[in-house]
């Protein structure tokens, strides 16, 4: 069982339960509180510098890699709340749509990896790559430098319309944690641009697969190739002895991406908890 | 905190240790050159091993930082176990700040 | 000496946010001051327990009904009108994101107010939050200082009938008829039974 749902599930999928959503909108100051600066504030590129240090280790040797790699989990578990420096997770776009109608306000941003790795400024309403949950997101202007152009507020069928056209394009979707039991946001994401991704794939912390995973039925494929263009995961490859595309559910992430770019619905999505081999697959 | 020992986390690592230690490129950015990187970014688009991160160093309440002021923005070489030396950033930069050495 | 890149940035335009105004996005302490003055707990408590003093079981029900009852709405009133004088930047920024959405009033405005309603009278700093999405507004208290007064003043027979519940779900009725809701108020928990009180307000 996926850690979250046991967690968090209350007996469901996870991120479909409301109950992970919600937030309180003030908090009263304590009255002998001294003025604190954000995490943020306090170490600015403490991220990418920790990032570094993972590198920096793996010249150093194994037992400081481990140690590096431990202390980074830790750390993401302090101040995300998240289990084993897991803060997000793979959904597909059907999930992702139900996952709109949870959460509120929802607010198109600017993506925080783009801007690192690229940067990428993405200002207006059609660039933005990423959406922010939740009553936090009514205090953007508290750091503007996060939010660059803003926040653009839209309804859930105007997210759904972004999420598809999203998918389209060739982004996986995931969400991310903020803080224990509170899902604060939903990504797009590609390898390597993504941070959390890269992290996921090269080093082994930060996103989890997800709930279901893709299998093709070789009757409706027509070896179009389509599917493999979107696989982001290398769990997809063109199987060239019999023309059709092969999917390996062991290193699925459950996106869905070949399965809504199929043009003859040959890939389906199928729940891991049908499959009893693939229950400690995350 | 909740006691979550009871828990299986997942804990893959794509990493080999075995492997372990690796040796990587070295690339030094010269800081009094490259001032304003968030408005250059020449490097950071040209690498196609993504090497290259940039962040806001003067992050302040209530208003945006301003990328073509020297020093608010610093760019960092994160993924240096991906460098191929292709040189390519360095050959962009157009204030010769980057060396590389292995 | 400045870079050629420098030269060149400051040959730019660039557009850059700043906040007109320093804004605060916390609720007004004058407006909290104001409520907790007319609706404190202990004020309340001392009516109930004048009006309920020699009667008993069912009875006191019905006067709590009453008298907490035409305090929650009363409660609530207020709070809409002083909530509304004293705006801050989240609520402002909350106005702007209902306008465009046309979905939010409901849970988040309506949460808004109903946190202002807590945390001016109670003594906790957060009001939890247990569901807030498009068809259900979920809250719980578990520390609740209208109770302890009760359980203090009038003594823990008359406070384990929960008298002053009336003050919550009228407070909560009150708020859904302020923007014509069709919602019904339910508990979901109560203080004697499980040590809080839950309340959700669930769209119809
Ligand atoms: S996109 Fe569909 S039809 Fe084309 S190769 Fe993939 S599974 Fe087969
Ligand atoms: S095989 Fe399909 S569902 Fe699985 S990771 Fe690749 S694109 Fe996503
Ligand atoms: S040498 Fe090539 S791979 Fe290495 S950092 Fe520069 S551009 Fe990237
Ligand atoms: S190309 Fe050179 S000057 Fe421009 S951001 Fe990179 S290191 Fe700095």
């Amino acid at each position: 069982m996926c850690i979250y749902c046991e967690l968090w599930g209350d007996g469901m999928t996870w991120y479909l339960n409301p109950k992970n959503y919600p937030r309180h909108m003030y908090t009263l100051p304590r009255p002998d509180a001294k003025p604190r600066a954000a995490a943020g504030e306090a170490n600015p590129g403490g991220y990418i510098n920790a990032e570094r240090a993972l590198v920096d280790a793996m010249e150093k040797g194994p037992e400081e890699f481990e140690a590096t790699l431990k202390a980074m989990r830790d750390g993401a578990d302090l101040v995300q709340g998240c289990v084993g420096g897991f803060m997000g997770q793979a959904v597909p776009l059907r999930d992702a749509e139900k996952m709109v109608e949870m959460a509120n306000p929802l607010g198109l941003i600017a993506c925080l990896c783009r801007k690192a790795m690229l940067a990428v400024e993405e200002r207006s309403r059609p660039e933005t790559t990423c959406m922010g949950l939740g009553v936090g997101m009514l205090k953007w202007e508290r750091w503007p430098e996060r939010y660059k152009g803003g926040v653009h507020w839209v309804s859930s069928d105007e997210a759904k319309e972004w999420l598809r056209d999203l998918d389209t394009r060739g982004f996986m979707h995931s969400l991310m944690m903020f803080g224990p039991r509170f899902i604060g946001g939903i990504c797009n994401c590609d390898y390597p641009v993504c941070d959390a991704l890269a992290m996921r794939l090269d080093f082994g912390f930060n996103m989890l697969k997800g709930h279901h995973v893709a299998m093709v039925d070789h009757d409706l494929c027509n070896g179009c190739g389509i599917c493999a263009q979107r696989c982001q995961f290398g769990a997809l490859k063109m199987n060239v002895t019999i023309d059709k595309a092969n999917i390996d559910q062991m290193r699925c992430f459950g996106c869905g991406l070949c399965e809504t770019g199929c043009p003859r619905q040959a890939i389906s999505l199928v729940e891991k908890a049908k499959l009893p081999a693939l229950q400690e697959v995350w | 905190m909740v006691d979550r020992s009871h828990l299986k986390v997942p804990k893959p690592t794509p990493v080999d240790l075995t492997k372990l230690p690796l040796k990587f490129p070295k690339i030094e950015i010269d800081y009094s050159k490259c001032t304003v990187p968030f408005w250059c970014k020449k490097c950071l688009q040209a690498c196609s091993q993504l090497v290259f991160q940039v962040y806001c160093k003067q992050l302040a309440r209530l208003k945006e930082s301003d990328p073509r002021e020297p020093g608010t923005y610093e760019v960092v070489t994160v993924r240096r176990d991906k460098c191929n030396m292709c040189n390519k950033c360095v050959e962009v930069c157009p204030e010769d700040a980057i060396t590389i050495t292995y | 000496m400045a870079t050629k890149s420098e030269e060149e940035a400051k040959k730019t335009a660039y557009p850059l946010f700043v906040a007109p105004r320093p804004y605060s996005f916390e609720l007004s302490t004058e407006m909290l001051e104001l409520l907790r003055k007319e609706f404190d707990p202990p004020i309340i408590v001392a009516k109930f327990a004048e009006a309920v003093a020699g009667k008993k079981g069912p009875e006191i029900d019905a006067v709590g009904e009453k008298v907490f009852g035409e305090y929650g709405e009363e409660w609530m009133r207020r709070t809409l009108q002083l909530g509304e004088e004293y705006p801050d930047r989240t609520y402002e920024m909350l106005k702007e994101a209902a306008d465009q959405t046309s979905e939010l009033v409901f849970p988040l405005v309506l949460q808004r107010f109903i946190e202002i309603a807590y945390l001016s009278t109670q003594q906790f700093r957060i009001l939890s939050i247990v569901e807030n999405w498009a068809r259900r507004l979920v809250y719980k208290v578990t520390d609740c200082y209208t109770f302890k007064t009760l359980q203090d003043k009038c003594g823990s027979e008359a406070a384990s009938l929960l008298p002053c519940r009336h003050a919550c779900l009228a407070m909560c009725r009150t708020g859904c008829q302020a923007w014509n809701l069709d919602a019904t108020v339910d508990m979901d928990a109560t203080m004697v039974k499980d040590g809080y009180c839950q309340f959700a307000i669930n769209r119809i």
